[in-house]
């Protein structure tokens, strides 16, 4: 049943469920959206190119999906559910100086703006490149450069980092 | 020379720049202690979080089973199906994975799809048996029809039945018409999601979703909405149309 499409669509899951979760900070709508995210590629998957990256289609995919459905929650006036994960705090066991700067990060994630989350999530956290980002953000480069250094210096800023 | 920018030395940490503007990072960097700090603060993000990439918080079973079963069920129908705009019509709705993923208490109110290829209107003799059939009769309130042609998006109406009218949204179809999403609350507790179309002076309903009414459905929607807007995708309806066209729209049908 698996094809090489397939199985690096399983293989991205938990890069599909981190973006989700940073999009969106509640589990049970970020295990919506992957599974919506998934549905969606499976029935476009002609549609992919195949000299691209998946995860750039997919996390774009995903990323769309989710502001068809925050802008329909708005619509409709419910409020986005905004739990924090209990699952980010790491499950592994670490030496405690890695755990306790993962923790820091983590954080320092929550308070930043969602475009400067998503940006950072998707450079330094999935390792796109800029131009692939400006595609699942629908942005010039240049709006993905400036904004990622503004992130940046944000998160640094809060880390204590100079 | 050129200054060099935030995003010109982030670039530069990121293997983003052309070699020729690397190298001009390189010796300004080697020559000026402030470009190397302001250099280290973008590695620095970048390795940080690149730490905190590896952690893999595994997919919950739910998840992981749901995906794999769509997986599957979409591996069945690729060689046999054409994907002509017909059999798109019909909500793809035929997902395993929504029902392993709806709390048990909640499967049983959720979720009647009602993929409506010939539209019924919405009007009260409309009685004929193939209404009642396809469960349209939840929509034979007779107010429901003027009002979707007058109330804007993110408005509600109280119907004189006792129910609840909200209309969520606007599109325009590909043959120009208006079309509306909507809630209809009825006063039996039910809850309706559906889109209907404005064509010949009628609104006809083109997909209901039942989405039940009772405590559960503070869960409903996701599930249900996801259902929605991969009809209204397949449907060819695009972006929900911005107030200003919206009221045009509505003034055009009058």
């Amino acid at each position: 049943m698996t094809d090489h499409f397939c199985s690096e669509l399983l293989a991205k899951l938990p890069n599909l469920r981190r973006f989700a979760l940073s999009l969106c900070r509640c589990q049970d709508t970020a295990d919506d959206l992957v599974q919506h995210t998934v549905e969606k590629a499976l029935a476009a998957r002609e549609t992919f190119d195949l000299s691209t990256r998946i995860e750039a289609w997919l996390f774009r995919i995903l990323r769309n999906a989710w502001i068809d459905m925050a802008r329909r929650r708005k619509i409709r006036g419910d409020e986005v559910d905004i739990t924090e994960t209990p699952e980010a705090a790491p499950t592994e066991v670490h030496q405690g100086d890695t755990r306790l700067m993962i923790t820091q990060v983590m954080a320092a994630m929550k308070t930043l703006s969602d475009e400067h989350r998503e940006v950072l999530i998707l450079v330094c956290v999935e390792e796109l490149s800029y131009q692939e980002t400006a595609g699942v953000l629908g942005v010039p480069k240049g709006t993905v450069m400036s904004r990622l250094s503004r992130a940046r210096t944000a998160l640094a800023l809060k880390l204590g980092i100079h | 020379m050129t200054i060099l920018t935030d995003e010109i030395l982030m670039a530069f940490v990121d293997g983003e720049l052309t070699r020729e503007d690397a190298r001009r990072v390189e010796i300004a960097a080697e020559q000026d202690p402030e470009i190397r700090r302001r250099l280290e603060t973008f590695e620095k993000t970048r390795d940080l979080l690149q730490v905190v990439s590896k952690e893999k918080t595994p997919i919950p079973s739910h998840l992981q089973d749901s995906v794999v079963a769509m997986i599957q069920a979409a591996d069945r129908p690729r060689s046999s199906q054409p994907a002509g705009e017909e059999t798109q019509k019909v909500v793809p709705f035929s997902r395993p994975k929504l029902r392993s993923f709806v709390p048990a208490a909640l499967a049983a109110s959720v979720t009647l799809v009602i993929g409506l290829a010939a539209g019924v209107s919405f009007t009260s003799h409309q009685t004929s048996p193939t209404t009642a059939h396809f469960g349209v009769a939840e929509l034979a309130d007779p107010d429901i029809a003027p009002a979707l042609s007058v109330i804007a998006s993110g408005s509600t109406e109280h119907l004189k039945s006792g129910a609840v009218l909200n209309v969520i949204a606007s599109f325009e179809n590909s043959n120009g018409n208006l079309c509306r999403e909507f809630d209809y609350e009825s006063t039996e507790g039910t809850s309706i999601v559906s889109v209907a179309c404005h064509s010949d002076g009628q609104w006809l309903p083109k997909i209901a979703i039942l989405t039940g009414g009772t405590a559960q459905t503070a869960y409903a929607p996701a599930s249900s909405l996801d259902a929605l807007e991969s009809w209204v995708t397949s449907y060819g309806l695009g972006d929900p149309l911005d107030a200003e066209a919206e009221q045009k729209m509505l003034t055009d049908i009058k």
